[in-house]
């Protein structure tokens, strides 16, 4: 049984220029220990996904649709009081710059500690203490660093230990939102390698947000690409890479840069990101795309299903 | 085009340290060594790559040769001149040869000037004909980077455009004097890779056709290996391996060159992706 | 290698190219300051008091008698209240006091604006040149900023006042003016320099731009907002300077302004006796720069994005 489903699921913010539809009908499914990868690029809603499962979308963004249910309860109907005992609790966030998410004058573990007690009240400080401890272990800090306080990290030990935040109150699903993108490509590795450990270990699920499609592709069981706040193919790991169908994943592949293979001249057509305030009803892929008709840009796309694992909104395969 | 006997910029053992300002209580100043002893050249005409992490030099590297910062030591010639202590007319000059693109494309654009004004300021600065011909020469920059009809791109300001376009614009401003070299920092960093790749394409089809050599500064060796003929590897200020750009991923010397291969992302799925990624 | 260009962009180059985004800058810093009420409060009332400092031209004009400073109604001796004649009375020789409150205006507009604009110039040229040179420059001004910051305005004109007999309206504005620039050129400074380290400023000095140019063209226009909102904080104590110093009785005799009609009706007894009097100027200076502190405050919420109530209008 899933342990989050997301039903078409609409978020916009209210800005100057009118209602920005930011994610529009996004459903996926994850069950528990699985991992989720959402790709696409930067405005394409994946942010603004993770933020309304944590229920931390600011004042000017409104739900216009859709149910995310998590453990058979509707997220988007809870209470304030309600929403804040699932968060953390239940469900974990790593944010984008969370090295600066420390705070310089308290040391690193007691940070975490206190996390743990402000969570579960029934525990002594030394056992929080020791659970820190386990913690760490499972992100990779020595226990010989439990005392420093975050200047003396680095960034690779800060997102560390924020990690280490994130379990501490034994989540069951782990939000992480571009967790590697400000550290550099050996210390990402070390990181990703950590999250892929943890998450195998613990048996938590994971939503991975990222631009970096190969680092999603590492880590995730399943991707979701997304484009202009819809998801345009989801899928299983495999079957997505094995045969990526909607143009736009293949332009997003097509664009990786690799050492792997030969060099050639990459043809480039510049992404604008399309209109979301008024978004067109037809493919809004369709400006971009190499495959697109004149029907393209009128009809609405709709779903295919390539095999029971894999789909694609798209309708040039139908 | 590319001339492996001309050297452009050359740099004889550069040192740079910076002091950290402390407050009175912490005691004496810290010192970081950015740049300990480089000295690499970059030949006429050729993309020159520089990979390296944060921290390890290679924007000091950039802003040294343009003369945003001075070196504590060593020599750095453009055109075979020390330029390390050039002032008035003689800099003036330089600056004309020499430009540079910035990282950030929502920062590197004065939110008050128009494309035009932003442009057109080399120009105006360097006195460079009258207005008609620099209007000429702005139209023909804008074309350069892909920004046609230039003339819709005149009056419009930096927060009306996408973070590609800005870059563009940017690329723009430091092409229109056709300098002889340019250090481009980072240049696709905080854009999407589509994009990234477009940017790639323009710089590559200026160089070819204004016959201008390019520093790459860059954290990606993948994107280094696209677009460069020979890369520099900077790692805690000091230069730890230069060569042919190809030479570099297949075959690296240095150990943290292999590190930096080993941590590159990268897919391990079926066979049938070869058709997409190239 | 193509780079497929022409057909993306002359897609977005459909839009019709703004060509004067000052105006709509203008527009959109409009639609923001028009939600604010204390904004369209601040403004109602300062097009109000313009109303009334233009009105001031025209009763000399009817009649000679309602010149504020020598126009006398020759039937009357002594300060009367409110008629037909005189709306809001007059003062103590039957001069009419709404005649002079209308001139106050006058001169409490050129006097504020006058004198704010001076300070703000000076503020602004001297904190953008501070900043942006650093070092010797930057500690020289700043502690000669500091240095005037620290002297009590009032007391030291009215010290040159007492040295240098009856001061000119205009001597007044320019001892304002020169009292009143380190705020502003601290606040400038401060911009200036996080301004300095923005890639765009090296961008242009990469290009080969002098300081002169760097200064005004690109600091410039970017601190200029901040310095029109200060600009509205400099007018309201330029008014209160002003008249302070009238009622002490150091402003120009020659110039009829509220704070000097106030000292008319201490000097003759009238404090307790005609509210007639004392009350419109009184109540005049506080709506006026309560005016231009509500715009500040409005023009604060326009430039300070991290102000602006973006609420979902649900």
């Amino acid at each position: 049984m899933a342990l989050l489903t997301v039903e078409n699921l609409s978020v916009g913010y209210h800005t100057r220029k009118g209602f920005l539809k930011s994610v529009q009908g996004v459903s996926f499914a994850l069950a528990e220990g699985e991992s989720l990868g959402l790709v696409g690029e930067s405005g394409c809603g994946k942010t603004t996904i993770g933020m309304s499962l944590m229920g931390l979308l600011p004042e000017n963004a409104a739900v216009t649709d859709g149910r995310i249910l998590f453990e058979d309860k509707d997220l988007l109907k809870l209470s304030k009081k309600e929403i804040r005992q699932v968060r953390w609790k239940k469900i974990a966030m790593i944010f984008q710059a969370a090295m600066n998410a420390l705070n310089p004058v308290h040391r690193v573990s007691e940070q975490i500690a206190e996390a743990i007690l402000a969570h579960d009240t029934e525990i002594s400080e030394e056992t929080a203490m020791k659970q820190v401890e386990s913690l760490f272990q499972v992100v990779g800090i020595p226990p010989g660093r439990m005392r420093d306080y975050p200047h003396q990290y680095s960034g690779g030990m800060k997102q560390r230990a924020i990690i280490a935040m994130a379990l501490s109150c034994n989540p069951s699903l782990i939000i992480a939102d571009e967790p590697t993108t400000a550290l550099d490509v050996i210390v990402q590795d070390q990181i990703l390698n950590a999250i892929k450990d943890f998450q195998k270990r613990l048996n938590v699920s994971l939503i991975f947000i990222s631009h970096d499609i190969a680092v999603v592709a590492d880590v995730c069981d399943s991707i979701g690409i997304m484009f202009a706040g819809q998801l345009v193919e989801y899928g299983n790991v495999k079957d997505v890479f094995d045969v990526p169908m909607h143009p736009y994943t293949r332009s997003l592949l097509a664009s990786y840069l690799t050492l792997d293979k030969d060099i050639v001249q990459l043809d480039s057509k510049p992404g604008e990101t399309p209109d979301l305030v008024n978004p067109t009803p037809g493919c809004r892929f369709s400006e971009r795309c190499a495959l697109a008709d004149a029907a393209c840009s009128l009809n609405t796309p709709e779903w295919i299903e390539i095999s029971p694992t894999h789909k694609a909104l798209c309708n040039q395969f139908k | 085009m590319k001339d492996p006997n001309t050297v452009i910029v050359q740099l004889e053992s550069i040192s740079k340290t910076f002091r950290t300002r402390t407050s009175f209580l912490k005691g004496a100043p810290k010192e970081v060594v950015a740049l300990n002893r480089v000295s690499f050249e970059i030949f006429k005409g050729e993309i020159f790559g520089l990979v390296g992490e944060s921290g390890s030099g290679k924007t000091t590297t950039g802003r040294l040769i343009v003369k945003l910062e001075t070196p504590d030591s060593g020599k750095l010639l453009v055109d075979g001149n020390d330029i390390t202590q050039i002032k008035g007319r003689n800099l003036k000059n330089f600056r004309k040869k020499v430009q540079m693109i910035f990282q950030d494309p929502y920062q590197s654009l004065n939110p008050y000037l128009s494309v035009y004004d932003s442009v057109s300021e080399p120009l105006i600065v360097h006195n460079v004909g009258d207005s008609a011909t620099r209007k000429d020469r702005v139209r023909q920059s804008l074309k350069d980077v892909g920004l046609s009809p230039p003339d819709d791109f005149f009056y419009r300001y930096p927060h009306q455009m996408s973070g590609g376009q800005r870059q563009r614009v940017a690329i723009a401003r430091a092409m229109v004097l056709k300098p002889e070299f340019v250090v481009a920092d980072e240049p696709t960093s905080m854009l999407d890779a589509s994009i990234a790749i477009h940017i790639f394409n323009i710089l590559s089809e200026l160089r070819k056709k204004l016959n201008v050599t390019f520093l790459f500064i860059t954290h990606s060796l993948a994107a280094a290996r696209y677009l460069c003929d020979r890369i520099g590897v900077i790692y805690k200020g000091e230069m730890v391996e230069t060569g042919a750009a190809e030479d570099i991923i297949q075959n690296p010397q240095h150990p943290y060159t292999q590190a930096l291969i080993q941590a590159h992302p990268r897919f391990r799925h079926g066979p049938i992706l070869k058709k997409y990624i190239r | 290698m193509t780079v497929n260009q022409s057909t993306q962009t002359s897609k977005i180059s459909v839009r019709p190219a703004k060509r004067f985004p000052t105006i709509e800058r203008l527009k959109e810093g409009w639609s923001v300051y028009k939600e604010n009420l204390i904004g369209k409060i601040g403004l109602t009332l300062l097009v109000i008091f313009a109303l009334m400092a233009v009105c001031s031209f025209f009763p000399p004009l009817i009649d000679p008698m309602y010149h504020p400073m020598t126009g006398v109604d020759p039937l009357i001796t002594h300060s009367t209240g409110p008629s037909w004649r005189h709306w809001l009375g007059t003062d103590f020789i039957g001069r009419d006091i709404l005649c002079q409150l209308l001139a106050g205006t006058r001169i409490a507009f050129m006097v504020g604006i006058s004198a704010a604009f001076m300070s703000i110039f000076l503020g602004t040229v001297i904190g953008m040149i501070a900043g942006y040179a650093g070092k010797i420059a930057d500690t020289l001004l700043m502690r000669l900023a500091d240095m005037i910051m620290v002297m009590p305005t009032l007391l030291v004109v009215l010290i040159l006042s007492s040295l240098f007999g009856q001061l000119n309206i205009w001597t007044i504005v320019l001892l304002i003016a020169l009292f009143r620039w380190p705020g502003v050129s601290r606040v400038i400074r401060a911009q200036t320099l996080s301004l300095k380290e923005r890639p765009f400023i090296e961008a242009a000095k990469v290009t080969g731009a002098s300081h002169f140019r760097i200064i005004f063209r690109h600091i410039m226009p970017n601190v200029l907002p901040l310095s029109l909102l200060y600009m509205t904080f400099r007018v309201t104590s330029a008014i209160i300077i002003e008249a302070a110093l009238a009622f002490l009785g150091f402003g120009d005799p020659s110039t009829v302004s509220w704070g000097m009609m106030l000292q008319w009706v201490w000097k003759t007894g009238h404090m307790f006796q005609a509210p007639y009097w004392l009350l419109p100027p009184g109540i005049c200076i506080s709506l006026l720069t309560l005016s231009f502190y509500m715009m500040g405050r409005a023009m604060e919420e326009v430039l300070d994005p991290r102000l602006r109530k973006e609420v979902a209008q649900e």
